[in-house]
């Protein structure tokens, strides 16, 4: 419920980061509180990490990261461990998004799960493409340690491959951050296919045109296998060509043509992303009309088929965030409205720990169209859902969602709604 | 004492012979509400269910470990866990979490079922289903499908729905948790398993779990990617394990034993298939039941049991070091269609079953509803080599039906690299049945003694599981370790509470003690299992008493093997070298003999700083104490031997 794909992640990157400093001041108050700064750096140089430092940023959006992670740690660990990890590691996600590296850092380190080790190897991966390699080395060694070693990876019978590789996967992506192809390629060999699609796609996101043929003789052979996470892999590397070789017209055709032809009986909402993913690269070349075609042909697909009600909400919000970006206002404003409408209508028959799920979203959404108002209400509407459920755990996990994705999006927080975020917070306790 | 949940009355009376779980004089709570807000669920008390209670969204049951949830038998008592809720059943070896009913006594088996309930979990993974005409049959975050022998309140009722696209879902985690008697029946074909798991997600942790005497199905899983570890399930009245809708996952070490759970029929009271395997609702639809299943031990009825493996719907297996002995019918059973309307192999262009035998694991054919791409980075991840379908490394013993091999050696499980092996010779240790009895129709020889570790073709294997984080390497077949005499079935299961499988070899007192300065000689004792799994939060406690008060004194230990010297005016009970464990003070008063000294060695394995203490590792202990009075100063306890359990 809480992960509707990584598409998601993409529009969030692309939205604005235009800095504000609507609660300057409160947040200034949270960072001196006394001896936290002290506190921060000893514990980044007890990491080895002691040179990281953060990409100046608002302190509103500062204290939003702050506040999240705050509540996230607030999970008492008996019995929530896991959620506790799994909300502390979403904060991580958007430091790292926002190159709050030493932040990120501290915050991965407190984290007493195996979600540290894939911290650490995402922070390792954004710090090499900085530039700055030896602190991603070291956040590999830390991540290491995590995948082989960390009682919460291996230990008991909660011990699961699957999270040992994770690990992995983020690091070999990492380490072609770093330039290190063969020893991701090492990294990768090892993953079972579930886990290896995130390397090959990084791969291809780095193909030059002399290994395009190969790269799409590769997609062709693995998707006549039909191993499953292959061509998932196959299909994801397409959409990286397609971005990497945008310039050549017929290279791009192909691989939607690729990408088109293989999807088979695909669930709609797969077909979707891919859709939508790839008018966020056309958009991110400056082709506006490609971008719209693309967003039609994602309109098409969504009104042909039964949604969930919230995916249904998450998909109409990102069309209409790509129209808008495109050129087409009036359509992005149109998808959002419907959005919303269909959301109201729809709204009783959503469980109530998933409508901020859909609402979130959304107020990003009329964020990028420049509608405020409409914005801040969507979030407040959000922040409200997110509180319905007597139980702290769903409304810890949806303040945290909500924290995240406003300093992600930078929006202006104005004192009402951070009196609103504080009360959230402080109200977050048993019952979990 | 007596209380309904909520508070809306507080009947008030007492709760006697709780056994391995909860405890004398505890109060007994009905809860006949559902659970909205977080609870937690302690041990001091009984919890006794009223009606079916379920977990709504958002909420999280915590049980305790110890807690007993023990319910009026026949007042279909039961609970739910909803797509959004979690549980976490926090038993231990030493304090299960037991559900039963008020019939049972906790110190026999009788024979019942449909006293109470189930649980039931449902979560929000990929599932494959088409019952509801909105689900399609490629996989999709919006086919969901209503839970068996729930009833919904209203149409659309989402209480009782499970399935979504998040195969990383997290449901909580169930561990050391005894189910007896349970399946109440809601109506024909609707009833209850003893673990009912739909569409639960990779995170959920699920391990050391019994079902007893449960009127249908012992665990059904249906889709999902669960994986699930130490399981026993004995006398259940259908298929004991049953697998549909794609499921996804792994399982290692489960102990089947078939027999009845009630005078009714097959299916509802005598056991059915030892494992039922579906690949999807309808045989095209996606996902497909895809796993591994390791070190299993199924143990059939001979007479009128039913099959060991039955397979249906495109299901793809994987079974390896494995034993099947005593099975009714066949070892491998093509029953291909469900009976659901499911159209069987080969259905729709899929695999036939010919070919499910034949095709390597990572060389499906394409087909259109298949898992291509998606949201979620791991569809069918359970499979890492060899073929879809497998029967490996495993041993078959004493399985009289005529055709019991026929279908197996039509699908290759006897070619030679597949080293099964038709064993001459029993490959547990021992097994008693009870005289035979007719039971719906069948004649059942019910196993009343069981000593499960393996024997002669069982004792070592040519492969074991890949060393994956979830899967243990274990050198052998069936689901017990040779090495141990605790099996993983001591301290917290029905059977070992009943005196089915009772310890076999546990901790062994050995050597001299010391009589001290006071004239007191010193006992030792120990409680729990010796073992590298699950050593963080199961003890293995060592304990000495009737030592001299407020002094100090340590347990110290040996690898090396055990001994019986003249030392210090006492015995040293190990051979050198020794390693010593914390100083400690015994407590009491320093004139009497009322100090104690425990430890925790469970710990001392956990830790990793002695690299020697590893499953199979005999291990001496001993207890060393100051005694000033005593011219050596000191006094020794008696030695306690063990062998490390996995």
């Amino acid at each position: 419920m809480r992960t509707h794909g990584f598409f998601l992640w993409s529009s969030l990157f692309l939205a604005s980061f235009s800095e504000t400093h609507a609660f300057a001041s409160s947040a200034s108050r949270a960072n001196d509180e006394p001896g936290a700064q002290a506190g921060r750096d000893a514990r980044l140089d007890a990491l080895g990490l002691g040179a990281l430092a953060d990409a100046p940023l608002s302190a509103a959006r500062a204290e939003l990261l702050d506040l999240a992670f705050a509540a996230a740690s607030a999970f008492p660990t008996n019995p929530h461990a896991k959620n506790k990890a799994r909300a502390q590691a979403e904060v991580v996600d958007a430091c790292v998004a926002l190159d709050q590296h030493a932040r990120a850092a501290r915050f991965a380190s407190e984290i007493d799960g195996w979600e540290r080790g894939t911290a650490y190897a995402d922070l390792a991966a954004r710090l090499a493409e900085r530039g700055a390699k030896q602190d991603a080395q070291r956040c590999l060694a830390l991540a290491e340690v995590v995948a082989e070693k960390d009682r919460t990876v291996l230990e008991d019978e909660g011990g699961q491959v699957w999270r040992r590789d994770r690990i992995r996967a983020r690091m070999a992506r990492a380490r072609l951050a770093l330039g290190e192809e063969r020893a991701a390629a090492a990294l990768s060999d090892e993953l079972p296919d579930a886990e290896r699609g995130l390397v090959t796609t990084e791969i291809a996101a780095r193909t030059d045109a002399a290994d395009f043929d190969e790269r799409m003789r590769w997609v062709d052979e693995t998707v006549k296998l039909a191993n499953f996470e292959l061509v998932q892999a196959a299909l994801a590397t397409c959409v990286e060509l397609f971005d990497a070789h945008y310039a050549d017209v017929a290279k791009r055709e192909a691989c939607e043509t690729k990408i088109e032809s293989s999807w088979g009986k695909l669930p709609i909402g797969i077909r979707v992303e891919f859709v939508l993913d790839l008018g966020q690269r056309a958009l991110a070349h400056g082709d506006r009309a490609k971008t719209l075609a693309l967003a039609s042909k994602a309109k098409a697909l969504i009104d042909g088929a039964v949604w969930p009600p919230v995916l249904k909400v998450d998909v109409l919000s990102r069309l209409a965030k790509l129209r808008h970006r495109a050129g087409d206002v009036e359509a992005g404003r149109a998808d959002a409205n419907f959005a919303l409408a269909y959301f109201d209508a729809e709204e009783r028959a959503i469980v109530d720990i998933e409508r901020a799920d859909a609402l979130r979203p959304l107020a990003e959404t009329f964020h990028v169209l420049g509608d405020a108002a409409t914005a801040r209400k969507t979030y407040q509407r959000a922040l409200e859902a997110g509180q319905t459920n007597p139980n702290a755990r769903p409304r810890c996990q949806d303040f945290v969602a909500t924290c995240c994705s406003l300093a992600r999006i930078d929006f202006a927080v104005d004192e009402e709604l951070l009196q609103t975020l504080q009360a959230i917070r402080a109200s977050l306790r048993e019952p979990w | 004492m007596k209380k309904l949940i909520n508070g809306k009355a507080a009947l008030l009376t007492a709760v006697i012979g709780a056994g391995a779980a909860g405890s004398a004089n505890a109060a007994e709570i009905l809860v006949t509400a559902d659970i909205s807000t977080s609870t937690t669920w302690t041990a001091n008390n009984t919890y006794n269910l009223q009606n079916q209670i379920y977990v709504l969204p958002g909420a999280t049951l915590t049980i305790e470990p110890g807690t007993l949830i023990q319910s009026d038998t026949g007042v279909g008592g039961s609970l739910a866990v909803c797509k959004g809720a979690q549980i976490f059943v926090q038993g231990t070896s030493a304090k299960p979490v037991v559900f039963t009913s008020k019939a049972d006594t906790l110190t026999g088996w009788h024979e019942g079922v449909n006293e109470w309930g189930n649980l039931t979990i449902m979560g929000a993974a990929y599932i494959s289903e088409n019952a509801i005409a909105t689900n399609t049959p490629a996989p999709n975050a919006a086919n969901v499908a209503p839970m068996e022998g729930l009833v919904a309140a209203f149409p659309g009722d989402t209480k009782v729905l499970y399935g979504g696209g998040n195969d990383d879902d997290d449901s909580g985690s169930v561990s050391y948790a005894s189910f007896r008697y349970g399946g109440k029946v809601i109506g024909l074909n609707n009833e209850l398993n003893g673990l009912s798991l739909g569409g639960i997600g990779r995170n959920t942790d699920l391990h050391h779990i019994e079902i007893l005497s449960n009127v249908d199905d012992g665990i059904e899983i249906w889709g999902g990617t669960v994986n699930l570890k130490h399981f026993s399930i004995w006398y259940v009245g259908d298929d004991s394990l049953d697998i549909d809708q794609g499921w996804r996952g792994k399982a290692q070490n489960g102990l089947i034993v078939q027999g009845y759970s009630a005078n009714a029929s097959q299916g509802s009271g005598v056991g059915d298939n030892a494992i039922e395997m579906d690949g999807a609702e309808q045989s095209d639809y996606q996902p497909v039941t895809t796993g591994t299943l390791y070190n299993l031990t199924v143990i059939g009825q001979p007479i009128d049991g039913d099959h060991g493996t039955a397979w249906r719907d495109n299901c793809r297996m994987q079974v390896r070091n494995s034993i099947f002995m005593e099975l009714g019918e066949e070892l491998v059973k093509f029953d291909n269609v469900d009976g659901d309307g499911g159209a069987g192999y080969g259905f729709n262009g899929t695999l036939s079953w010919a070919n499910t035998w034949a095709t390597a694991y990572n060389a499906v054919p394409a087909h259109g509803n298949d898992f291509t791409t998606g949201t979620y980075t791991t569809n069918y991840p359970a499979q890492v080599d060899g073929n879809l379908a497998e029967i490996k490394d495993s041993v078959f013993y004493n399985n009289p039906f005529a055709n019991a091999y026929t279908q197996a050696t039509t699908v290759g499980v006897f070619n030679a690299g597949n080293n099964n092996v038709t064993a001459v010779a029993s490959p547990i240790t021992a097994i008693t049945r009870a005289a035979p009895v007719v039971k719906g129709g069948k004649t059942m020889l019910q196993v009343t003694s069981l000593d499960p570790r393996p024997a002669n073709d069982a004792v070592t294997s040519v492969g074991s599981a890949p060393n994956d984080g979830f899967f243990t390497p274990q050198q052998y077949r069936g689901a017990f370790d040779p090495a141990c005499g605790q099996t993983w079935l001591d301290g917290w299961t029905a059977t070992y509470a009943y005196g089915i499988t009772p310890t076999v070899s546990g901790p062994a007192q050995y050597c001299t003690a010391k009589v001290n300065s006071l004239g007191c000689t010193p006992t030792v004792a120990s409680t729990g299992t010796p073992s590298v799994l699950n050593c963080s939060s199961n003890a293995f406690t060592l304990s000495a008493s009737g030592l001299l008060g407020n002094k100090n004194g340590l347990w110290f230990y040996g690898t090396n093997g055990l001994n019986g010297v003249a030392f210090q005016g006492g015995h040293l009970c190990i051979k050198l070298p020794i390693k010593r464990l914390n100083v400690l003070n015994t407590g009491g008063q320093g004139s009497a003999c009322n100090g104690t000294l425990s430890t925790d060695f469970n710990a001392r394995i956990c830790s990793g700083s002695d690299t020697a203490l590893v499953a199979g590792t005999l291990v001496g202990t001993q207890c060393w104490s100051r005694d000033p009075a005593s011219p050596s100063t000191t006094n020794l306890t008696s030695g306690i031997s063990f062998v490390i359990c996995p």
